[in-house]
């Protein structure tokens, strides 16, 4: 395959003390795929894109973007580099609306004299893009200065996952994203992935315990168990049985086809 | 009038479901007119009046000053102190040190930044407890006053004086309307611009606020200069409403009643919540209570019970207010 690999790890270490969580771990993430990665809790998929969304700074091992070496010691560099995160909890601050989320840190501010000096807020502008962002992702909320803690899980998620790629996130990072939402409302966010696939065009890696959720949505999967990779595979060369015996460890290491 | 009908069903909507203090206070507060008025009919009279707002105008600057560092999550209880620091450094550098008062006034201003720069580091370098740390400098900036402080100094220079107590259209006490600029500003600040945002975000979730970049130190350190140059501005003005002080100057119950308007006003403890109109109306509603109560003949006791009470009140409050809203966070 001569597809672009927009993210790819190479020997990915993070430690805690004693604790290996990620222990030389390679992964390859293509231009446009969605990749699951799976494996039960402790295996270090949380610490794996933390890692890489900056959360962690890694103890050894490189990270490369569009084949160039990243420096990834902060959140900040990691959305430089295009890569936005979407975490379990949204990361959404519940106390303030939809609006105030998207843009968070990342205000507009006014561009006349008083509001350059001051830094006063162009709500106006914020509310309309966050409108148009949402509409995208066929969410029309009724009232925008709602407080996101009212809103419904999927809304919730709606407006983190709005956020990742209304700032031109490449690399869109999903950390459990339909954790803790009823099913209905899991439906609604596993089509909010598929438009962010085919609409927006970004490459998408995405965290889940749902294995059905796995054969769903994604292209891939990757499954760590004890801080390592243990499994690549394609979708269609694998299926459920396959996946849960790689992350409980009954089945041996399976990459790219080949046991 | 459909828009008209749209925003008072969502007025009410936010007095029931707690969304905003502001329009139940303001229910309490016409009530608590009418009970005093009907008490003692003096109550409602243009001195009275007057006698309120000069009254709540001192205190309700350093409400105002108090309020963002509540908001962003910490809490400053040494103002009182600072206050009160600000007002003896004047009167040493004038009556002691003959320094003249424009300059011992920018003196006491500068004490009052200091300060929140002490507590800034504190809180935020070494990473002390707000509490524990302005309970230090509350204590400590007591014993500079009893050392640096001397028995009685008087200032009988006009200039000053008239600082304080100058009335505008005949009525109207000055200090009123360094509240109402300063409330103002506050307002704008908070509502309109980045840093009052910031200061929002940062009080409801720190991690996340710092996980979009947005600096955290920094503005906590912003909030206790503001709250310590509003104490400093307080005891300033207050000195020259009173015209002399001395050591004792601000002890008292000055501390809860800054805090109690915060807190009344839907000032959460638990940072991220509450709007400065609420603060507002509080202000009102308390300095409106203690004349209420002077009037009507209750006894001091009774009164500072009274206003204990509704500073457990508000807590108690507020309290459930926070619980909702960490419910409402696991979802």
């Amino acid at each position: 395959m001569d597809r672009k690999i927009v993210l790819e790890v190479k020997n990915l270490g993070k430690y805690f003390n004693a604790i290996k969580a990620i222990d030389g771990v390679d992964m390859k993430l293509y231009e446009n795929e969605i990749l699951a990665i799976v494996g039960d809790n402790g295996a270090g998929k949380s610490t794996l894109i933390k890692t890489i969304s900056g959360v962690y700074s890694k103890n050894f091992g490189s990270i490369y973007i569009n084949g160039k070496e990243a420096e990834i010691n902060n959140a900040l560099d990691a959305k430089k580099h295009g890569i936005e995160t979407v975490y379990q909890d949204s990361s959404v601050i519940p106390l303030l609306d939809a609006s105030s989320n998207i843009f968070l840190g990342r205000e507009k501010i006014r561009q006349n004299f008083f509001g350059r000096l001051f830094k006063i807020l162009d709500f106006k502008y914020m509310r309309e893009e966050t409108r148009k962002v949402l509409n995208k992702f066929g969410i029309d909320l009724k009232d925008l200065d709602a407080e996101v803690a009212n809103l419904s899980g999927g809304q919730r998620q709606s407006v983190s996952i709005g956020r990742a790629a209304y700032w031109g996130g490449k690399i869109i990072i999903l950390d459990e994203p339909t954790n803790n939402l009823g099913v209905k409302q899991e439906n609604k966010v596993m089509d909010l992935i598929m438009k962010l696939s085919h609409d927006f065009k970004v490459s998408i890696i995405i965290i889940t315990h749902n294995i059905d959720h796995v054969f769903q949505l994604v292209d891939r999967i990757v499954v760590l168990r004890n801080g390592k990779k243990v499994g690549d595979v394609l979708k269609k060369e694998t299926d459920k049985n396959d996946v849960v015996a790689m992350i409980t460890g009954v089945k041996n290491i399976k990459m790219n086809g080949k046991t | 009038m459909e828009n008209f009908k749209n925003k008072f069903k969502s007025a009410l909507n936010n007095i029931f479901l707690g969304k905003s203090e502001a329009p139940l206070l303001l229910l309490v507060y016409i009530i608590i007119l009418v009970i005093f008025f009907s008490l003692n009919n003096d109550y409602l009279r243009l001195n009275n009046i007057k006698n309120i707002l000069g009254n709540l105008s001192i205190p309700a600057i350093l409400s105002v000053g108090l309020t963002p560092v509540i908001l962003s999550g910490n809490i400053d209880i040494s103002i009182g102190s600072t206050y009160a620091l600000s007002g003896i450094v004047v009167g040493l550098l004038y009556r002691v040190a003959d320094i003249p008062v424009p300059v011992a006034i920018l003196a006491g201003l500068l004490i009052g930044l200091i300060v929140g720069a002490i507590n800034g580091l504190l809180v935020i370098k070494i990473g002390v407890n707000s509490i524990i740390a302005t309970l230090g400098m509350m204590s400590m900036i007591r014993g500079v006053i009893y050392v640096i402080g001397r028995r009685v100094m008087k200032i009988y220079y006009q200039p000053f004086l008239n600082l304080a107590r100058i009335y505008i259209f005949e009525h109207i006490q000055i200090i009123l309307i360094y509240f109402l600029v300063f409330f103002f500003i506050m307002y704008f600040i908070l509502k309109l611009t980045k840093f009052g945002k910031h200061l929002y975000a940062i009080g409801a979730d720190e991690k996340i606020a710092s996980f979009f970049g947005i600096n955290i130190r920094r503005n906590k350190f912003i909030t206790f200069l503001i709250s310590g140059g509003a104490a400093a501005i307080g005891g300033v003005l207050s000195v020259s409403v009173i015209g002399d002080v001395t050591v004792s100057f601000g002890s008292g119950t000055l501390l809860f009643e800054v805090i109690t308007a915060c807190i009344l006003g839907g000032i959460s403890v638990a940072g991220g919540r509450g709007s400065l109109i609420g603060v507002f109306v509080a202000i009102f509603i308390l300095g409106s209570i203690r004349s209420g109560l002077v009037l009507a003949d209750v006894p001091i006791n009774l009164r500072e019970l009274i206003f204990g009470m509704i500073l457990i009140l508000a807590l108690v409050m507020d309290s459930f207010r926070v619980r909702k809203r960490g419910l409402s966070e696991e979802l």
